[in-house]
């Protein structure tokens, strides 16, 4: 029974979360399931998983999302289930599901895997790949796909490898760049404003999460209220645009306040438990 | 002559070391933006008013204790104090606390948000601070001025 409680209260929760909190720059990505067209690979794991830390890394590597594994969500699921979390102060426990819980979730389909192996020339194994992430939002009602494309390995300048998995790497290897700025021109970053000198604003995002000079941020006054049935209710007001004019070594950035800097100033000085300033990135 | 001379000297001396600790009247908010997992260590954002950096910071230190004391944040922080009873009944002490500077003994940190800048419409300027209190040690420190009981 109290486990049942410990659940409900679990997933109550979770339902008041929302994508983009204070302290919180990257979103969380979580990597599903790898499935290949052709079921011969399916069969062994070992190229799954070379696909899924290739997902991984280069979704990190945008620095738009931290990813989480299956072993770290049944950990974090077997903490949620503990009577330690439920101690904790309903503040403290939406703040540690608004910093594990996903934010989109990942499965990806390998259309192609055409391996070929070579006895002309240099022997050994080429490798072909195509594959599709689908990228789904999990904060959405309606589970829709947030982002899907193709991406295909470079078939130009193939390198033939020893292995078929050494093949598979290489053919990933050539998909990665590819991935990262799939991710980094499709996803926004999130900062906070953490402070003003003059005309200049300092947000908590920086070179970490992939931020660069002349970037836009649209600055937005969000404010967290309780309605009748104790859900929270966001609201998110338009007050300003930043551009970054200097990427600071402690992964901050200094920006320069373009438009509305009275109100930006006026609303961060306003902030409190249940509002904040928050910088969202401008997509190109 | 030589006497008025030293009894005016002593007078603005005495006026100018006297310490400015009442906070401007110019409005001004204090929220509390975040609270440490043990509950005793809070952060709030206060405007301090003054015409350069110290008065300010100064200003805003003293609002932010005056809104823990008398105002409070919710109900995991009430204030710690009613006001008019304790003007009323103990307003030397109260007034030692302030002017005594006892209050900068609970501030853990302050750091400034934003630079001073003027407000619209007023002659003085304004600065945030983020001020990290330890609300234990003030209870304390009210605790040992026989004030904290005498709020309630």
């Amino acid at each position: 029974m109290k486990r049942f409680i410990l659940i409900s209260f679990v997933l109550f929760f979770t339902q008041l979360l929302f994508a983009q909190e204070r302290a919180k720059t990257a979103m969380v990505l979580r990597i599903d399931t790898i499935l290949f067209s052709d079921n011969q690979f399916n069969a062994n794991k070992e190229y799954a998983e070379m696909v899924r830390a290739k997902i991984a890394e280069a979704a990190v590597s945008s620095g738009r999302f931290t990813v989480i594994d299956d072993d770290a969500a049944k950990s974090q699921i077997k903490y949620m289930s503990n009577e330690a979390f439920i101690d904790l102060s309903p503040e403290r426990r939406i703040e540690y599901l608004n910093n594990v819980s996903n934010d989109f979730s990942l499965s990806c389909t390998v259309t192609r895997c055409q391996i070929t192996k070579k006895t002309s020339g240099a022997s050994g194994y080429t490798c072909v790949m195509a594959l599709t992430p689908r990228i789904v939002n999990t904060n959405s009602s309606q589970l829709e796909v947030a982002e899907s494309r193709t991406f295909i390995s470079n078939f130009k300048k193939i390198i033939v490898r020893n292995t078929v998995e050494a093949a598979i790497d290489e053919a990933l290897q050539s998909l990665t760049q590819k991935m990262v700025d799939y991710f980094t021109n499709n996803f926004a970053v999130y900062g906070a404003m953490k402070k003003y000198e003059g005309k200049y604003m300092i947000i908590s995002c920086g070179a970490e999460q992939n931020v660069h000079k002349k970037d836009i941020f649209e600055v937005n006054y969000v404010t967290l209220i309780r309605d009748g049935n104790g859900d929270f209710q966001r609201t998110e007001k338009l007050v300003g645009i930043a551009k970054v004019v200097e990427l600071l070594p402690d992964g901050t950035s200094r920006c320069k306040m373009k438009e509305g800097k009275n109100q930006i100033i006026q609303s961060f000085e306003k902030v409190s438990m249940n509002s904040f300033v928050q910088c969202k990135l401008v997509l190109k | 002559m030589r006497k008025i001379l030293g009894i005016a000297i002593c007078l603005l001396a005495i006026t100018s070391c006297s310490p400015k600790v009442e906070p401007v009247a110019h409005g001004g908010s204090v929220n509390l933006i975040q609270e440490m997992q043990d509950k005793s260590t809070i952060v709030v954002r206060s405007l301090g008013y003054g015409k350069n950096i110290a008065i300010a910071q100064e200003d805003a230190e003293l609002r932010a204790i005056k809104a823990v004391l008398f105002s409070g944040f919710s109900t995991d922080h009430p204030a710690m104090l009613v006001e008019s009873r304790v003007m009323k009944n103990n307003a030397a002490a109260m007034n030692d606390f302030f002017v005594s500077k006892a209050y900068k003994d609970c501030i853990l940190h302050i750091e400034k948000v934003g630079s001073l800048r003027k407000e619209k419409g007023h002659k003085v300027k304004k600065m945030p601070c983020d001020i990290t209190i330890n609300t234990n040690s003030l209870r304390q420190k009210l605790r040992q001025k026989r004030l904290f009981k005498m709020g309630f």
